[in-house]
């Protein structure tokens, strides 16, 4: 099957004012089927954002490509007009952003931010289009459509707002619409209620969706594969029950080990330490040699530090990116070489 | 619609104080129209004194406040030492001839700022904002005086235009035509003035508000959902300049009284400052205390209308008063 | 002894000075009782709106609620003088969600350190720098950072930070409200960690506020459940997990997700 987004060794570079950029994307490549639900977890400074900005064609001043191609069924976004950035935006990529109330205008309502954006792919006439519009609405909000419609922002709840710039990114039908840490801002209840409806609407409209979150629990019976993003690049991926079950990458691992669990605590006197690795994800500005989780990594080798590792298959669907997995023949020589190193 | 009828009160309170505070330190002040005369050995002391009857400067001050205010209340607003008329139809007169000259700055000034401002706000950085941003700092430091008197040179040099004054002489006998090209030349110095003076102020303030705007997450949602750039800019990006720079358009309302005193000054346009100037000198109390009443009334007015715009535009301010 | 902190009957309303038709007043808790002692942390978890930031105000009196009780070592705030207040007010503490915002970013560390020391006089003006180093130390924070100002810091040195700032008063009680939501987990980890070392070696009680039930379950000793102001559950972890008693509580419960990973050998011991 054709893929309905591909990205090819994308490389992406934050330009800095001192002179010494840092690397924000490093050889991304992944690809996204029609309908299919790709999870991609990542913390700060992991490139998560600059990536979906990337898809979207819209990189901000001081990021600047420097390889690599984003191919929407086979077309590449890199190399297109702005016009048809434009087209392309709204019309085939959706987008929902992390907060709501900063993405939706103060002094308009919600029927009419969701019409702007209808209005500027389709050519409805003005009946077809509000039509369109109640339709959306009534997809996202269920029975309250029409009151939400003519309310503005401020009168609504976190929720809600966020379900309206899910109407804003669905309304023209698009066919990959791409989350940025939609639940972020939300409490629970609400983040658990959001997920939902992104069920809900993947399954009715067969649209494919790029889900990022810093969370990776979120993405457990959501999403059909995983990428685990670090500093720019991907460590592991593989279909969600896998990499959750058994993750190899031990940025991965750390990431599952230190979210608490629910049921830890039910039989436990006080309160356990997490298991976490210290240090922060930090930015590379040298084009590192070297694995960029060797200043946390518990276990790395002597050859991480020198060379970068790639991905490489590790069973059926799952690919990771570390020198402790480096297929079978390669193994040996490995060994061999650390040893003596 | 609390909301409007408590700055409605809030406007009238204003006024009020206003008018009480310039009443008072104008009469307060030391000396009296009369005093001039003092000086001339050939008025009597006597007819002195009857005319300090006459206009009732022999009272105290409360009473003759009070006197003042059911004279505004009639029209009247008191009675002009200098030129022997009521106040009130004076000021009318040349408050007219200042707010043809005010209109007509203000709308040039914001029809040619909000272009400017909203050009230098999106080319930020490159050299459009440059250009405007060295060129607006120029026109703040210089006064307005130099302007004006500038163009008072250049009318003399050139004779493109008449140096001073409102209308030339004849004025009635012209015909229609002729009349407005006549008072069109003689509202070219200083309204170019006025609309230089206002741009640093005017450009600024519109290229914040603008840019403060093309910063904001609905502007970059907007774009990331496909809207076109000019669409963004007139439905979304002004849209959300609104609040400040209705506040300021209040502001040059205001001031179409009051921000032009000194041009007419300087160009003798007959117009409200150089009536208020020599009636200051005069010790005019009445026309002095009446232009500044007028003038208030003005920039309290401004601002209300703003905020009935405020209210008009923007839900949230009406959301504060209904209930939740 | 009596408890460290004991709160009866707590209610607080809000009202807006604009009244709308209905008079504009929210009641944002509705007696509200809890206890808290040294080397506790109760958890309050709930909805967005239930009243929890308002419960955290009103025991830092911050904002003075509208009736009930906040005994603190035996003595009711709400009928003590200001002077009594100015000394209690160092004892307990608050945290807040965005550091950015509560750290003043014109100061450097040092001198956000030192501010409570400025005021009240814990410590000479030749010690501050020692004892910052050392609250920079216990907070995970490399001591080069003590002139540096806040912007400078990452996301994760800036929380660090803000309870660090916390702890120069030498409190008896830390609130925090929310004050690990805005982190990445492993970050979320990394303080949560922190704050189980700060408990034993400091004897704090702690007041941990948030929407999230694991984190809250994790580092909790008690659990309160919020709704509409009021606490509608309350009991030990082990409780709230088998035994949910009302609805709310079963319905974040259920919000959760759960964790699936069963990861064999940590990664770190």
């Amino acid at each position: 099957m054709d893929a309905l987004l591909e990205v090819r060794e994308l490389q992406v570079d934050y330009l800095q004012r001192s002179g010494k950029n840092t690397r924000a994307l490093q050889g991304v490549s992944f690809a996204l089927g029609v309908g299919e639900i790709l999870g991609i977890i990542g913390e700060s400074g992991s490139g998560k954002s600059t990536l979906a900005t990337a898809i979207l064609g819209m990189l901000q001043e001081n990021e600047r490509i420097l390889g690599g191609s984003i191919l929407l069924s086979s077309e590449n976004v890199l190399e297109k007009t702005s016009r048809e950035l434009r087209e392309m935006r709204g019309g085939r990529v959706g987008i929902v952003f992390q907060e709501p109330s900063l993405a939706l205008h103060p002094t308009k309502t919600i029927g009419v931010q969701v019409w702007e954006v209808l209005r500027a792919h389709c050519r409805l006439s003005r009946r077809e289009a509000w039509e369109r519009v109640h339709e959306t609405l009534t997809t996202v909000f269920g029975a309250e459509a029409k009151r939400i419609s003519s309310s503005f922002p401020h009168e609504l709840s976190g929720g809600q707002k966020q379900r309206a710039a899910i109407a804003q990114a669905i309304v023209c039908g698009p066919e990959v619409i791409v989350a940025d840490e939609p639940t972020a801002s939300l409490d629970t209840d609400t983040q658990h209620a959001i997920m939902s409806l992104f069920r809900e609407l993947q399954k009715k409209l067969r649209v494919a969706i790029v889900f990022i979150t810093h969370n990776p629990i979120l993405l457990a019976e959501f999403a059909d594969r995983i990428l685990v993003f670090y500093g720019g690049r991907i460590a592991e991926q593989g279909e969600t029950k896998e990499v959750l079950a058994s993750p190899r990458h031990p940025y991965t691992k750390m990431l599952l080990q230190c979210l608490p669990e629910l049921e830890a605590r039910a039989d436990r006197e006080r309160p356990h330490k997490l298991p976490v690795v210290a240090g922060e994800p930090i930015s590379f500005s040298i084009l590192s040699q070297g694995c960029n989780f060797v200043p946390r990594c518990p276990e790395k080798m002597k050859i991480c530090e020198q060379e970068s590792p790639s991905l490489r298959k590790e069973g059926e669907a799952h690919e990771v990116s570390c020198f402790l997995f480096r297929g079978s023949e390669e193994e040996s020589d490995e060994r061999a070489q650390t040893s003596e190193g | 619609m609390r909301y409007l009828a408590r700055r409605l009160l809030h406007a009238i309170f204003l006024l009020l104080g206003a008018s009480l505070l310039t009443f008072f330190f104008t009469a307060l002040a030391p000396g009296s129209y009369v005093d001039e005369m003092r000086m001339n050995p050939q008025i009597s002391a006597d007819s002195i004194a009857a005319l300090k009857a006459q206009y009732n400067l022999d009272k105290p001050v409360p009473i003759r406040y009070a006197m003042w205010l059911r004279s505004v209340a009639n029209g009247n607003m008191g009675f002009s030492f200098a030129y022997d008329v009521p106040v009130g139809p004076l000021l009318l007169m040349r408050a007219r001839n200042t707010l043809v000259l005010t209109i007509t700055a203000t709308l040039l000034a914001w029809i040619i700022a909000l272009p400017l401002g909203i050009w230098s706000a999106e080319r930020s950085g490159h050299w459009p904002d440059r250009t405007i941003t060295w060129i607006t700092g120029t026109l703040l430091v210089i006064p307005d005086i130099a302007l004006a008197l500038g163009f008072l040179e250049l009318a003399v040099r050139s004779g493109w235009f008449p140096t001073g004054g409102m209308v030339s002489i004849g004025f009635d006998s012209m015909t229609l035509a002729e009349k407005l090209k006549d008072l069109g030349a003689h509202m070219v110095p200083p309204v170019s003035v006025l609309v230089l003076a206002a741009q640093p102020l005017l450009i600024r303030h519109v290229r914040a508000a603008m840019r403060e705007e093309f910063g904001k997450g609905y502007v970059r949602a907007a774009e990331a959902h496909g809207i076109s750039k000019k669409r963004i800019l007139w439905r979304y990006a002004l849209p959300g300049a609104a609040n400040p720079l209705i506040s300021l358009f209040g502001f040059s309302l205001g001031a179409l009284l009051s921000g032009s005193l000194l041009v007419e000054i300087v160009t003798s346009w007959p117009g409200l400052g150089p009536l208020l100037l020599e009636a200051i000198l005069a010790r005019d109390l009445y026309v002095v205390t009446g232009g500044i009443l007028i003038s208030t009334v003005c920039l309290v007015g401004g601002n209300f209308i703003a905020d009935v715009m405020l209210y008009w535009a923007d839900p949230r301010i009406r959301k504060k008063e209904t209930a939740e | 002894m009596p408890k460290l902190l004991r709160v009866e009957d707590l209610s607080k309303t809000y009202t807006s000075r604009r009244g709308g038709s209905s008079g504009g007043s929210v009641l944002a808790l509705d007696g509200v009782s809890l206890t808290l002692d040294r080397r506790e942390t109760l958890a309050v978890v709930g909805a967005s709106g239930s009243g929890k930031s308002t419960l955290a105000l009103c025991l830092a009196y911050l904002e003075k609620p509208t009736s009930g009780s906040v005994w603190f070592e035996g003595r009711d705030l709400q009928t003590v003088g200001e002077a009594e207040l100015r000394r209690v007010r160092p004892k307990i503490q608050l945290v807040f969600q965005d550091p950015a915002s509560s750290l003043n970013p014109r100061l450097s560390a040092l001198d956000l350190l030192s501010e409570p020391w400025r005021i009240g006089g814990a410590f000479a003006r030749s010690d501050w720098r020692t004892q910052a180093c050392e609250l920079m130390r216990i907070t995970g924070l490399p001591p080069d950072l003590l002139d540096r100002r806040p912007m400078e810091f990452s996301g994760g040195q800036r929380q660090r930070l803000a309870i660090a700032r916390a702890l120069a008063t030498g409190p008896k009680i830390l609130i925090l409200d929310e004050a690990l939501s805005s982190l990445d987990p492993a970050l979320q980890a990394q303080i949560a960690n922190l704050l189980v070392d700060l408990r034993e070696s400091r004897e704090l009680a702690m007041m941990f506020i948030t929407h999230d039930p694991a984190m809250a379950l994790h580092l909790a000793d008690k659990i309160a459940v919020m709704e509409k102001g009021k606490i509608v559950e309350q009991s030990t972890p082990g409780g709230i997990l088998l035994r949910p008693q009302h609805a709310a509580t079963q319905r974040l419960l259920a919000a959760t997700p759960r964790n699936v990973s069963r990861s064999q050998e940590p990664v770190v011991r």
